[in-house]
């Protein structure tokens, strides 16, 4: 394990600067994000904030594999017990959120290149105009449930919910499901005959 | 050039698809049972854009096609093999990455490159390379990779067939001042011993029948009563047989015997085909030896150089010296003309090419041994004999060397342009000498 560990980070030593920023974006989300959701409580929270740290250097290591999934129940963890039955600040929730949003993101783009890739710029800015709207998207949603109020305890609420979790999952996994079709046809070009170059 | 074969063929889903699913599954069925709202907040922006994404991903995969540079290059030259990505429906980010063999390496961009397509229009992504050494190198494949809904959906890798890639040795300026012992071809640069039409004059004489009328020196003519003439040496070419020992490669790659000899036997090549001599090349190793016949010109330097190119030392697991190698060896001096300049390049190690130089030397060929041998070379170190052994091999070896100039067979190690002149005027000398052929 040790070695494993080792050989990840001598291979980060030689990677372009835009992957360096990538895995640091992916390692500065997830480590703020625990940091938020635990919020200086060393038992409880803070313990199972710490869990997810391992998790944070696998996600920056190996972002394809299962640590930002571990780094995402561990802050959520983490916060839902900082608060218990009490409702956490507004402010701190929305950061809570584009932290994890972040992270998770971040990761997907990491594991979805070569580590020794260099990075497009406007990709960059395709990726971050996506976020931008996810988040302001998620402001609104925000909004309205601040002007929403908290609804009143109701059986008939709660197995709503529960079935609209289910409902969203099992959307999410519909629309991943894409028919096969064949790609576009690139034309045949002609390349030019070589004579042996000069001196 | 080469168009994409899927090797996976559709999206499928990743595993940031089933972190999103999870996540938000997992922090909606909390906040229902904790009664928390802000637990939906936080699955909110992972929520809406897992749905942003795969609302909006694309139905069909995109294709990639690369392309290498037909023509030839040199040694250290760059070339610039380019990847089309074509989409019609852009994914979020494409993966393009280029497999090199060894000898290439990337010139100044990476190979690997994550880029954005536009919806339509041909992506080129050019990757840059440079050549370290001489052969010939298949680039490739390229393999393509998509990323769809913000990594939620992959597609790929397709790859593409690989190119052929020609590296020609470098080389280095050769040049030899003095001619070429016995130029016997028609015609030529070199200056025969025969009389005939030529640029060289050999003196005046009475005409005879047959001479051509303007060949009459009319000066000594005049003062002679009698019609005299300027006979010329013949103007002829020369036949030159490059003999290459690929049987051994010793040294380090891109400096080894073999890379020396090479290069070397492409100089010379060059140089004498470029004066309008003959030339032809012997590979000798292979079980049968590789010929290539005498001939001039450039189409003619072009076949040389394309031999050249697939020399091959022998590995380990073969003994040179021994069956084959030593059938080629034997065969040698029945494949060399007798009026031709032989040159063979080789590290001279082992007996059997002693052996062949010196009845080759003893048939009163006109031979010349380019010493390829890296001077700088060290065996590796299995074991504390292995310096002694080495040092006992290197004066057996010296001593060889000895043997072979003794009986009138240079050998001159390469050093480029006028490695070969001092030894080239002695051979010319002793090939005008009357000798006696055993």
């Amino acid at each position: 394990m040790h070695r494993r560990v080792r050989r990840s980070v001598d291979g980060l030593a030689g990677l372009p600067a835009g992957q360096v920023a990538l895995r640091g974006a992916v390692a500065g989300t997830g480590g703020l994000a625990l940091l938020l959701a635990a919020a200086g409580q060393l038992l409880g929270a803070g313990l199972v904030a710490l869990l997810g740290l391992p998790a944070l250097l696998s996600a920056v290591l190996r972002p394809d594999g299962g640590g930002p999934a571990v780094v995402l129940g561990a802050a959520a963890t983490a916060w839902a017990m900082r608060y218990g039955v009490a409702a956490p600040p507004l402010g701190a929730t929305l950061a809570l959120a584009a932290l994890l949003y972040l992270h998770h993101l971040t990761a997907a783009l990491g594991a979805a290149m070569p580590v020794d890739a260099s990075i497009d710029p406007q990709l960059l800015l395709r990726w971050g105009a996506h976020a931008a709207g996810v988040l302001a998207l998620t402001g609104l949603a925000a909004t309205g449930l601040r002007l929403g109020g908290e609804p009143a305890a109701s059986p008939v609420l709660e197995v709503a919910g529960l079935v609209g979790a289910v409902a969203l999952a099992g959307l999410l996994v519909t629309l991943a499901r894409t028919p096969r079709r064949p790609g576009p046809q690139l034309p045949a070009d002609q390349q030019s005959a070589g004579q042996p170059p000069r001196q | 050039m080469s168009e994409s074969g899927p090797a996976r063929a559709g999206w499928r889903p990743t595993g940031a698809l089933a972190r999103a699913v999870a996540a938000t599954a997992g922090l909606l069925l909390a906040a229902v049972l904790l009664r928390r709202e802000d637990l939906v907040l936080l699955a909110t922006p992972i929520a809406v854009g897992a749905v942003l994404g795969l609302v909006g991903r694309p139905r069909r995969p995109p294709q990639l096609r690369l392309t290498v540079p037909r023509a030839a290059i040199l040694e250290g030259a760059q070339l610039v093999p380019t990847v089309t990505v074509l989409a019609d429906e852009p994914p979020d980010l494409v993966t393009v990455e280029l497999a090199v063999p060894r000898w290439l390496v990337a010139d100044g961009a990476p190979l690997a490159r994550a880029v954005a397509v536009g919806a339509g229009e041909p992506l080129v992504v050019p990757f840059p390379l440079r050549s370290q050494r001489w052969g010939r190198r298949m680039v490739g494949p390229a393999a393509l990779t998509g990323s769809a809904a913000y990594g939620l959906l992959r597609c790929g890798p397709y790859l593409s067939a690989p190119g052929l890639v020609t590296v020609w040795p470098l080389r280095a300026g050769f040049d030899a001042v003095d001619t070429v012992p016995r130029a016997e071809g028609l015609v030529g640069p070199h200056q025969s011993r025969r009389a005939g039409a030529g640029s060289d004059i050999a003196g005046v004489r009475p005409f005879a029948p047959g001479d051509r009328l303007r060949r009459i020196n009319w000066r000594v003519s005049q003062r002679a009563d009698r019609l005299h003439v300027t006979s010329t040496y013949s103007d002829r070419d020369a036949e030159v047989l490059l003999c290459l020992d690929s049987r051994h490669d010793i040294g380090d790659p891109p400096a080894s015997s073999l890379d020396t000899a090479v290069r070397a036997a492409a100089a010379i090549a060059e140089h004498y085909l470029r004066h309008g001599d003959r030339v032809g090349l012997i590979d000798l190793g292979r079980v049968t030896a590789r010929r290539v016949v005498a001939g001039n010109g450039r189409a003619h330097l072009v076949k040389l150089l394309d031999v050249l190119l697939d020399a091959r030392g022998l590995g380990r697991q073969e003994v040179p010296d021994r069956s084959g190698g030593r059938l080629v060896l034997a065969e040698l001096p029945r494949l060399a003309p007798r009026r031709a300049l032989l040159i063979a390049l080789t590290p001279l190690a082992g007996e059997a090419i002693f052996e062949a130089l010196g009845l080759l030397g003893r048939t009163g060929s006109a031979l010349v041994v380019v010493d390829t041998l890296p001077a700088d070379v060290r065996p590796e170190l299995p074991s504390e004999w292995s310096a002694l052994a080495w040092r006992l091999w290197r004066l057996e070896r010296e001593a060889d060397i000895g043997r072979l100039g003794a009986a009138g067979v240079p050998v001159v190690p390469w050093l480029g342009a006028g490695s070969l002149d001092a030894v080239l005027h002695d051979v010319s000398q002793t090939a005008r000498a009357p000798r006696l052929v055993r």
